[in-house]
């Protein structure tokens, strides 16, 4: 009895614990995790954006293309240039020669005993001015034509001989063969003359009369009963690469010359309001001919957009004319250089006229060669020509960065669709209770600048600012002491919904510029910083 | 491999296992424990132990009609560190019991068992959750300096003796040769985030080291090597990590039973004494200093690209944080336990027990009570229920089951039994989940048996 009730009482406890883990092991009830959106925990988010800093000489590189750039002290500037090539191609002009000559040879008999040979001299005149010597010349183009006629009967050789023109050292000489029924061989010699040197000859009776002579040697027989013996000769299409002698006085005019002001064309929204200190135009000339000369500029006018009239000419002392009146020749290659320089600080309205900010300058261009010429060739410079050799005028205008702004204002209009931005992210942009972007600067330039911002609807109505008017953006200061200067945007949870409601179409920008604190006049170098953080925060629910 | 991301309650046993004196694997906890059998022969069997401070509960919370999210303004954060404490841990470990024997000799029992151990611990700052808190604002310092992880694979030949002293007292002893296989631990002095308008610093100081095929291809000296990936094994190499003998170590257990009285027993143990000694394939990289952002750094030298900028940002990282590798020798230990138990005879097929488990870890302490009811009605079979609570973590009933089939046992041990679960409903998607579940500590295996009646002094009872 005993044992069964022991095993009764150990399978109670042992059912009783089966049951205890049994009804322990129950199902509970369901889990319902709901978060729902107005239930959402609200959170910050802070950071530093972007940390930029930046001097000017870290743009320069890129703004040489709009023609900005530095001196050595850092002074940025613009300059415009403009290279005109005064055509000097017919400073030395070598006109077609057509010549004949006919000499008179007497009556002899060969057969007799008596001599045929005669010799005559001639002369081809080059000089195509009555001021002008040439003294040698080295070609690469023209042709040379010789052919003679000798009277009936005779029969032998004419030699036609240049001794000043020679090719490799070697004088021209052409010998023709003369037959006793009037036929000579060849009819016609013919030279062509790239690469002919040619040596001139002028006397002090005719100091401008160059000449190429030409001999001719007569060598026949038979019986003459007298006649002309004819000597054509001609030069034509002559090209020099290099000319020697003395020039003369020769004039050209350039007319129309001009030069553009390309930044004044894209800042035209600014020259109310900003006033430049300093300019200078310079006309400088380069000589790469060995000749010197005399330039004018002449009506020097300044145009504004597309004018056909100009609205100011520029006159330095009076006059609108300004006078290079010795442009040196080229010395053993070395250009000859001469300038005229038109400042701030000379007799004339150029600073007016910078302050026009004018869109282009045209100006006419007068030269004369050898500006000293006197009446004695023997104190006359030795000229020279080579070929591609040019008198250039560089028009180079130079507006130094020294200047004044007060009260320039510029309006942007950013065109955005804020509805169509948020498309899509419409949670996101709802969990937002605030959202600020932190500006902090350090301006080392000498500019000041105020903004405002605010959005409108498509009616144009105002809907709310993001940045309140007069907001200081940066404070003018110099790279050696920057001016701090912090503001921040804020866009609020009712500002969204607002720009959401009133579907936000444009975000404009107001904002005034000056330079200094107070529109003063200043320099602004290289060496101008501008140091910007950037950070963020925001604070919102979490989105679900 | 998954023996190599397990995680940590480590080299420690079922708290239900420590009173079931028909399961031969009794003498792993308290080496002073002798199975009731004459002798036996472990077949294999495996042991998986899972635990996290956090449950389900912790990261949801109840508010009555509806359960919450972390996300929520309704979720109670102090609650959720309270649980998490500094340190939100997850821990596993897993055990492949290979082959063993033990035998009775007179008053000694002899085992020997050869096991391969895998444990992971990882250790989440609590900051983690200040970012869904509170999120990065402005004077914030994120402290992440608890952030850690360990992990081993190692073999572990188990040599046990144990004696009865006198007709009171049992003393036992455990002797591990431990052999390591590879390894991984982090050792974090600082890791601090400190986030401001102005600039976020990330303040770095620790160091990683493996013992593992790993190479690391060093770049310019004081920067983040070139390149870091797993080096592929020949099948050579394979079998030395499989079966060879390098990454000494070494772990003993204690333990002592004290029978004050026929009704009355009381135990301790202290397990898992011990470390692993990595010498082979080893590898480290240490890494200290400030790294401050302060947005995009945009200058001239950058201002055409932006890309370039944000290449900086990961080039200063390289080189602003001071690297350095090496390949020096370092050592884990295992996870020491304390165990402490009392067991009241009702009578002989009848117990009651109560016991205190400790285990020292570094910012992982953890301490659990558990008491249960021991039954063995029949020689062939006996029975566990018990109830586990760990303070600030799990709590829960646990069960063991043993059953003989001839001299074949299978056995089943499991703690914190996951007994409650409920359907979640949660973003349009239903699920099953234990919401409550922290722990899971389940054993299973064969064993052969051979006097499963053990020594007379102690019979079973339907051998009465």
């Amino acid at each position: 009895m005993s044992n069964k009730r022991n095993i009764r009482f150990r399978d109670f406890i042992g059912l009783s614990l089966i049951a205890m883990t049994v009804l322990y092991s129950c199902k509970g009830d369901d889990i319902i995790v709901n978060d729902p959106d107005d239930d959402m925990r609200s959170i910050s988010i802070t950071g530093p954006f972007i940390s930029a800093s930046y001097t000017l000489q870290d743009f320069l590189e890129d703004l040489e293309g709009d023609g900005i750039f530095s001196d050595e002290d850092g002074l940025l500037y613009y300059q415009t240039r403009q290279d005109v090539e005064i055509e000097w191609d017919d400073l030395v002009t070598l006109n077609d020669v057509n010549s004949t000559w006919n000499h008179y040879i007497p009556p002899f008999n060969t057969g007799s005993g008596d001599d045929g040979s005669f010799e005559f001299s001639d002369r081809a005149i080059l000089s195509h001015r009555n001021d002008v010597r040439y003294d040698s010349l080295d070609l690469t183009a023209g042709m040379l034509r010789i052919a003679i006629a000798t009277p009936y009967g005779l029969s032998g050789t004419v030699t036609v001989d240049c001794p000043g023109m020679t090719s490799g050292g070697e004088p021209v000489s052409i010998t023709f063969t003369v037959y006793g029924n009037g036929m000579v061989s060849p009819e016609e010699f013919s030279l062509p003359l790239e690469g002919m040197h040619i040596d001139l000859e002028s006397n002090d009776e005719a100091p401008y009369l160059s000449s190429l002579r030409v001999n001719t040697r007569v060598a026949l027989e038979g019986l003459s009963y007298g006649g002309d013996l004819t000597v054509y000769f001609s030069l034509s299409d002559m090209e020099a690469e290099a000319a020697y002698g003395y020039f003369g006085t020769q004039e050209t005019t350039k007319t129309d010359v001009e030069l553009d002001f390309e930044l004044f064309d894209e800042i035209d929204d600014l020259k109310d309001r900003v006033r430049v200190d300093r300019i200078s135009i310079s006309i400088q000339l380069h000589n790469s001919i060995g000749t010197p000369f005399y330039v004018e500029t002449r009506n020097m006018r300044f145009y504004k957009d597309d004018d056909e009239d100009p609205y100011e000419y520029l006159t330095v002392d009076g006059s609108s004319t300004l006078v290079i009146d010795n442009v040196p020749a080229s010395v053993g290659g070395e250009p000859g250089f001469a300038e005229v320089v038109i400042d701030d600080k000379s007799d004339s309205n150029v600073l007016d006229i910078a302050n026009g900010f004018p869109r282009s300058m045209k100006l006419d261009i007068f030269s004369r060669s050898n500006p000293d010429a006197g009446s004695d060739p023997e104190s006359e410079p030795l000229n020279y020509k080579l070929a591609g050799q040019d008198l250039v005028a560089a028009l180079v205008a130079k507006i130094p960065f020294t200047l004044s702004a007060a009260g320039y204002e510029r309006r942007d209009t950013i065109e955005f669709d804020f509805n169509d931005m948020i498309e899509g992210s419409e949670n996101e942009v709802e969990s937002i209770e605030l959202a600020s972007v932190y500006f902090d600067f350090e301006n080392g330039l000498p500019l000041s600048i105020s903004a405002s911002a605010y959005v409108i609807d498509g009616n144009g109505d105002l809907i709310n600012y993001v940045l309140d008017e007069g907001t200081s953006i940066i404070i003018a200061g110099t790279a050696a002491r920057p001016e701090a200067s912090s503001f921040k945007v804020d866009l609020t949870e009712d500002q969204i919904e607002a720009f959401r409601q009133r579907e936000a179409k444009q975000l404009i920008l107001h904002y005034e510029v000056m330079t200094g604190k107070n529109g003063e006049s200043v320099e602004i170098t290289n060496k101008g910083s501008l140091r910007a953080k950037i950070s963020l925060s925001a604070k919102g629910t979490i989105p679900n | 491999m998954m023996l190599m991301v397990c995680p940590a309650l480590t080299g420690q046993s079922p708290m239900s296992t420590y009173f079931m004196e028909t399961i031969p694997q009794v003498r792993q906890i308290n080496p002073a424990m002798m199975p009731r059998a004459n002798g036996f022969y472990t077949l294999p069997g495996i042991e998986l132990m899972v635990g996290s401070d956090l449950s389900f509960s912790n990261i949801f919370q109840d508010k009555g009609s509806e359960w919450v999210s972390p996300l929520s303004r309704r979720f109670d954060y102090d609650k959720l560190y309270r649980a998490t404490g500094k340190v939100f841990n997850v821990n596993e470990q897993t055990t492949v019991d290979i082959l063993g024997f033990g035998f009775r000799r007179g008053r000694d029992y002899f085992s020997i068992s050869y096991s391969i151990k895998g444990d992971l611990n990882a250790g989440l700052p609590r900051d983690l959750f200040k970012v869904t808190e509170k999120g990065f604002a402005d004077g914030s310092v994120f402290d992440f300096s608890t952030l850690r992880m360990k992990t081993q694979l190692y073999k572990e030949i188990n040599i046990g003796y144990a004696r009865e002293w006198n007709d009171k007292l049992n003393v036992g002893i455990n002797v591990k040769p431990l052999f390591g296989m590879v390894a991984g631990m982090t050792d974090i002095n600082r890791l601090e985030l400190r986030t401001s308008r102005e600039k976020y610093e990330v303040l770095v100081d620790g160091s990683i080291r493996v013992s593992a095929p790993v190479e690391i291809t060093e770049g310019v000296p004081g920067e983040f090597p070139e390149d870091i990936e797993g080096r592929e094994l020949e099948d050579s190499e394979m079998r030395a990590y499989l079966s060879g003998f390098r990454n000494p170590g070494f772990a003993i257990d204690l333990g002592a039973v004290y029978k004050f009285n026929d009704k009355w027993h009381f135990s301790a143990a202290v397990n898992n004494l011990g470390f692993i000694s990595w010498k082979s394939d080893l590898n480290s990289l240490s890494f200290k200093g400030n790294y401050s952002f302060e947005g995009l750094e945009l200058d001239g030298s950058n201002k055409d690209d932006l890309d370039d900028a944000l290449e900086a940002i990961g080039d200063s990282l390289k080189s602003i944080i001071n690297y350095s590798t090496g390949h020096g020798k370092f050592s884990t230990s295992l996870v020491p336990g304390i165990w402490l138990g009392a067991e009241y005879h009702l009578n002989h097929y009848m117990s009651f027990g109560f016991i205190s488990r400790s285990m020292l870890q570094k910012n992982n302490f953890r301490e659990d009570l558990n008491i249960s009811a021991n039954y063995k009605p029949y020689s062939f079979v006996s029975v566990n229920v018990n109830y586990s609570y760990c303070f600030n973590g799990a709590n829960g009933l646990g069960t063991a089951l043993s059953v003989l089939l001839g001299p074949l046992q299978i056995y089943a041990v499991a703690d914190y039994a996951p007994v409650r679960y409920s359907n979640v409903i949660m973003d349009d998607s239903e699920f099953v989940m234990f919401p409550y579940q922290k722990q899971l500590n389940v054993r299973a295996g064969l064993n052969l048996i051979f006097g499963r009646h053990g020594n007379r002094n102690n019979p079973s009872i339907d051998f009465r």
